[in-house]
């Protein structure tokens, strides 16, 4: 009984420690201007389910997106919003605690999905960073062609169920 | 000259000011969002000339986001413009139906719509885009159009397509529309008269521009945008039969010259200058006008007077409680 109540909790505090690390988000979004727009990518991005509320800058068209808790947070999921209103992200950018995680590396695992570092040889992170996302439509066309060769090399070994996410400190 | 004048004048005024492509008339390249249903009532309303009759249309049109490139309109449009089916006596018709002795016409549904748009190529840019749609659409008519010029929303049985380029700057945009319509032969079996109207060509250039506000604080921000659209048409002369006979229109000459043009080729441009309104960022009204800019169009008399009122639906699930 009390082995199993002890499996237990700890299972339930292994769930919390690998789950939910992403607070917020930061999405700059290109191709729009008004606030009917602006209106219409704050709507859809409500529709995701780990997504607890949008806070959108009209005048910069930048949407800052705060994340729910015990869900997981797919950017890539974010992104098909974005373009599902009928616009582009120019830039999602977000930021991790580094003292939990174990950097393998230039790389990362956060709840299940696997983050390369581009940007640097060989980064030594600790407490809070934030950094930026490079994968295809993460990102916009133009600086995504700098990196694609790489990414795309990386993105044959992933899967749906592992995602691959390349990001610049 | 005069009229080259001022257009310059509103073309380069709008330049300076360097959102806005919500045009009233044309539709942009962009699309509603996916999974967005959209509302829209469109009326148009004149008087005809000489009777002094106000002439009314109007349509209920649904708008949905199949994908958020993908574009599905439904318009169902009704009006007193026609009357069920082509009366016996054509002659008496032709000649006086815009005379004020010739018995008004009923109120009538007039045809259902369907449009469907494919947005092919974005440039997206920091609070600018250029966009490239393409689109096509058919119409199923049920009352006699009467005149050369084809409506395919609902005067004329028929289908068309085209391509849609619009940019956006900031405040400023700016649309031009290629439009083709192919209009289907009208046929009344029981009288034996078939009506084919003109296949027609659309260029039209459309301009937009944000006046309020500069700068945002809220989405209950009032909108105000204003809008100049151009439409510039083609089409071909009308050709009608009676018990396989062609029927000849010239002796309307001598009646109504305007129900002669009516029924022959022509082209010409109209200025369509319109104010938005927009509320709370969803609720959308068009207030507008239409003017003959070179030669006129036949099938309505001037000014036209029309507004819009809009509204889109979004559609969310609930979301969990943890």
């Amino acid at each position: 009984m009390k082995t199993k109540f002890f499996l237990l909790t700890f299972l339930i505090f292994s769930g919390f420690a690998s789950i939910a690390q992403f607070k917020s988000a930061k999405i700059g979004i290109d191709g729009l201007t008004c606030s009917m727009c602006s209106n219409s990518v704050e709507k859809l991005l409500l529709q995701l389910d780990f997504v607890e509320s949008v806070k959108m800058d009209l005048n910069t068209n930048e949407a800052t997106v705060i994340f729910r808790q015990k869900y997981k947070t797919d950017f890539k999921k974010v992104s098909q919003k974005i373009y599902d209103s009928g616009f582009s992200v120019r830039e999602i950018s977000t930021s991790l605690n580094f003292d939990t995680i174990n950097l393998d590396g230039n790389a990362f695992q956060v709840n299940g999905d696997k983050f390369y570092i581009l940007s640097e040889e060989k980064a030594n992170l600790s407490g809070e960073r934030s950094f930026r996302f490079l994968d295809k439509n993460l990102i916009s066309k133009k600086e995504f062609s700098h990196w694609s060769y790489f990414i795309k090399e990386n993105d044959k070994v992933h899967n749906e169920k592992q995602k691959a996410y390349h990001i610049s400190l | 000259m005069k009229k080259i004048l001022i257009l310059s004048f509103l073309v380069l005024s709008f330049f300076k000011g360097i959102c806005q492509e919500l045009f009233p008339y044309a539709e942009s390249a962009s699309n509603i969002p996916k999974n967005v249903l959209g509302m829209r009532f469109l009326f148009e309303g004149y008087k005809e000339i000489p009777s002094q009759r106000q002439r009314n249309w109007g349509a209920l049109r649904a708008m949905y986001g199949i994908t958020g490139k993908t574009t599905l309109m439904v318009t169902a449009a009704g009006s007193n413009h026609h009357l069920a089916k082509f009366p016996a006596n054509l002659q008496n018709y032709f000649a006086n139906h815009h005379q004020r002795v010739y018995k008004p016409n009923p109120y009538l549904l007039e045809g259902i719509n369907i449009y469907l748009k494919q947005r092919v190529i974005s440039v997206d840019g920091f609070q600018k885009h250029l966009r490239v749609a393409l689109f096509g659409q058919a119409c199923k008519s049920f009352v006699p159009h009467d005149e050369s010029e084809p409506f395919l929303m609902g005067d004329n049985s028929g289908y068309g397509g085209g391509a849609i380029i619009t940019g956006l700057y900031k405040r400023f945009a700016i649309s031009f529309t290629y439009a083709y319509a192919h209009p289907l032969l009208y046929k009344d079996k029981a009288q034996q008269i078939t009506f084919q109207a003109g296949d027609a060509n659309n260029y039209d250039i459309s301009l937009g521009y944000r006046l309020f506000p500069s700068k945002y604080s809220t989405y209950n921000d009032l909108n105000i945008n204003l809008y100049v659209e151009f439409e510039n048409r083609s089409y071909g002369a009308a050709e009608m039969t009676v018990r396989d006979a062609l029927y000849d229109f010239s002796y309307l000459k001598n009646f109504d010259q305007n129900v002669y043009y009516s029924l022959m080729d022509g082209k010409y441009s109209e200025i369509k200058p319109s104010i938005q309104l927009i509320f709370n960022s969803n609720n959308r009204i068009d207030i507008g006008c239409a003017y003959p800019f070179y030669n006129r169009s036949y099938t309505h008399f001037y000014p036209l007077f029309f507004f819009n009122i809009q509204k889109y639906f979004y559609f969310s699930k609930k979301k969990k409680k943890v």
